[in-house]
């Protein structure tokens, strides 16, 4: 995966996860490394013909805005990227809307499963 | 270093229906090879339902979704013991309702219940089905009351589950869940079947009087010549392998599965915690097609049945004891389709809802609302993104009586009719005990063979056709 698409979808993790933090018990985390490596992780098992739609628009998505903040999504401060994650999730276009609820799926389910999140461990 | 292997029987896929083929067959004293894609890992090599789960056990990581409006994401194992390894367990013989509607127009022979009987009780033995002795747990009371309040027909399902003894009333049951690597495996290897995990097999052919298997081990050929090959890799990989190998008739066109769309309740006392275990109680009061019960309810699932609804500020931290998370599922037509892609190991599935099943969906959620507020729910969280919280059944309004197609999150886990059998030739890819039609020797023999949604789980249904066919296969029928 090029450089690029991995620091976007890594800086993508981090804006969802925190915002998503405050509703996990304990105290916010400082990085959400796991989180990005579990998201990346799960796109390389995707089939071919599915990964490669969401990557081409997470690059479109890393370069969106780019005339109006001046910087690469993932070169930008945690309160912008915050912004943009927000226009697309309320986007009147569906595959934006979706592509941030694709990674925010990802991203949830890694961020909460977080060893000593105070969830429950379901049995067998 | 390229490999071959000659046998009797080569059962490809290790998933409930191979599972009990290669049990059943190497008994009776036939020369089994089994081979399977995935990794053999031990039941508990990750604690279920988890991400660890997903990255050991999934196939494409949980993230092959059947693509439709809405796209329904789909759960496949990808390891010894198939599906098996990865549910919750809960097993229903098949409904006779259902067995009539198989028997016609699908013309699928010996499918009394009589004939199903003693395969249903051979495999509830093996797994040690039961009810829970410990009584039902704090969701599937919920379920259990709400239902009781409406006067809807309600019922506890049993599990493949050995439990301990119970200690005191009260008392947290504990057990072991069983599975195909609990139960059939080991039965199959100790009666002479050789398993070889990390095989995947890529085509068929036919070469003479036998059939040859084209496998690959770690980038390497693996052949295997087999008077007989069971396919039996699930609803998906099973329609993708018989398409490879050129054998297309009525394959892969009826996929059928059952969609559910989650709802997740708050309620004023704890029916969560760290030991949470799946609720076993059903709501069947609507069924066909309608069917409800517990879902898995681990802090990360709740999160996620949430996130839609993250404007309604629910504060998970405080309240997840007190939530639990359950589904509305109906049985969906046979509407998918199964393909094969260039240069992808995963082959696409397509599946399509039509108008009239976005209605029973809406139905179903309406339903489940109605029995959770019945139940003692204070606020719900349907899984339509966008919706507010419902706090009474009053906000019940808001739900839309066709569900819309752009905010739907649907999710299956049951996937059946890939191959579908019976003696109707323009309807069925095999016949009434599993063999592909024109192909003498060659079985399908998991859920593809299912004629369409049974409307419960279907792993009872699976393991007791599996086991009719193979014994139909020696003639001890």
């Amino acid at each position: 995966m090029l450089p690029y698409l991995s620091k976007t979808i890594s800086a993508l993790c981090d804006a969802i996860a925190v915002t998503q933090d405050h509703r996990a018990a304990g105290a916010p985390a400082t990085s959400y490394d796991d989180v990005a490596e579990f998201v990346l992780e799960q796109l390389r098992k995707m089939p071919p013909f599915l990964s490669w739609p969401v990557l081409l628009a997470t690059s479109a998505f890393g370069m969106s805005r780019l005339l109006l903040e001046g910087s690469l999504f993932y070169k930008r401060p945690w309160q912008r990227r915050y912004v943009q994650v927000e226009i697309w999730r309320h986007s009147r276009f569906g595959p934006c809307r979706g592509l941030i609820r694709f990674y925010s799926s990802l991203a949830v389910l890694a961020l909460y499963s977080r060893r000593g999140t105070g969830g429950a461990a379901a049995s067998r | 270093m390229a490999e071959f292997v000659r046998c009797q029987v080569a059962v490809v896929g290790s998933g409930p229906g191979g599972a009990i083929t290669a049990a059943t067959l190497s008994a009776r004293g036939f020369d089994v090879v089994m081979i399977e894609e995935g990794p053999y890992l031990k039941l508990d090599s990750c604690p279920p339902f988890s991400i660890e789960e997903m990255r050991q056990k999934y196939r494409c990581g949980g993230l092959n979704p059947a693509l439709g409006a809405p796209n329904v994401p789909l759960v496949e194992a990808r390891c010894v013991g198939g599906g098996s390894e990865i549910n919750a367990g809960l097993y229903h013989r098949t409904p006779a309702d259902i067995l009539q509607l198989w028997r016609d127009p699908f013309k699928v022979q010996h499918l009394e219940e009589t004939d199903l009987l003693p395969h249903f009780e051979a495999c509830e033995s093996a797994l040690s089905v039961q009810l829970n002795p410990g009584g039902p747990t704090a969701p599937s009371l919920k379920m259990k009351i709400g239902a009781e309040r409406l006067g809807w027909k309600t019922m506890e399902v049993p599990r493949w589950y050995k439990y301990a003894q119970i200690e005191a009333p009260g008392t947290r049951m504990t057990g072991r869940r069983q599975s195909m690597t609990e139960t059939f495996i080991p039965s199959a290897q100790s009666a002479g079947c050789r398993l070889v995990p990390g095989v995947r097999a890529e085509k068929l052919t036919r070469a003479r009087a036998h059939w040859r298997v084209h496998a690959v081990r770690q980038a390497e050929p693996f052949t295997i010549d087999a008077d007989a090959v069971f396919v039996c890799c699930g609803a998906i990989e099973t329609p993708a392998l018989l398409r490879r190998s050129g054998i297309k008739k009525n394959v892969g066109n009826a996929l059928a599965l059952s969609p559910m769309i989650k709802v997740a309740a708050v309620f004023e006392d704890d029916v969560n915690g760290e030991y949470a275990d799946i609720g076993a109680q059903q709501v069947k009061e609507f069924s066909p097609p309608i069917s409800m019960g517990c879902s898995i309810s681990s802090l990360p699932y709740l999160a996620l049945a949430t996130m839609d609804h993250l404007d309604g500020g629910i504060d998970l931290k405080r309240l997840w004891r007190r939530m639990s998370i359950y589904y509305a599922a109906i049985a969906g037509p046979n509407a998918g389709v199964v393909r094969n892609v260039p240069l992808s190991r995963a082959p696409l599935i397509r599946y399509s809802l039509r108008a009239e099943d976005m209605r029973d969906l809406a139905t179903a959620v309406i339903y489940l609302c109605r029995l959770l507020f019945a139940a003692g729910a204070t606020e719900l969280y349907p899984g339509i993104a966008g919706t507010a919280v419902l706090r009474s059944e009053a906000d019940l309004t808001r739900i839309p009586s066709e569900l819309p197609r752009d905010r739907t999150n649907l999710t299956t886990v049951h996937l059946f009719s890939s191959c579908p059998m019976g003696q109707a030739l323009d309807l069925t890819a095999v016949d009434s005990f599993g063999q592909v039609h024109g192909y003498k020797n060659l079985f399908v023999n998991d859920a593809s063979l299912l004629c369409t949604a049974p409307g419960v789980n279907p792993q009872g249904s699976i393991l007791a056709l599996a086991r009719r066919n193979a014994l139909h296969f020696t003639k001890d029928l």
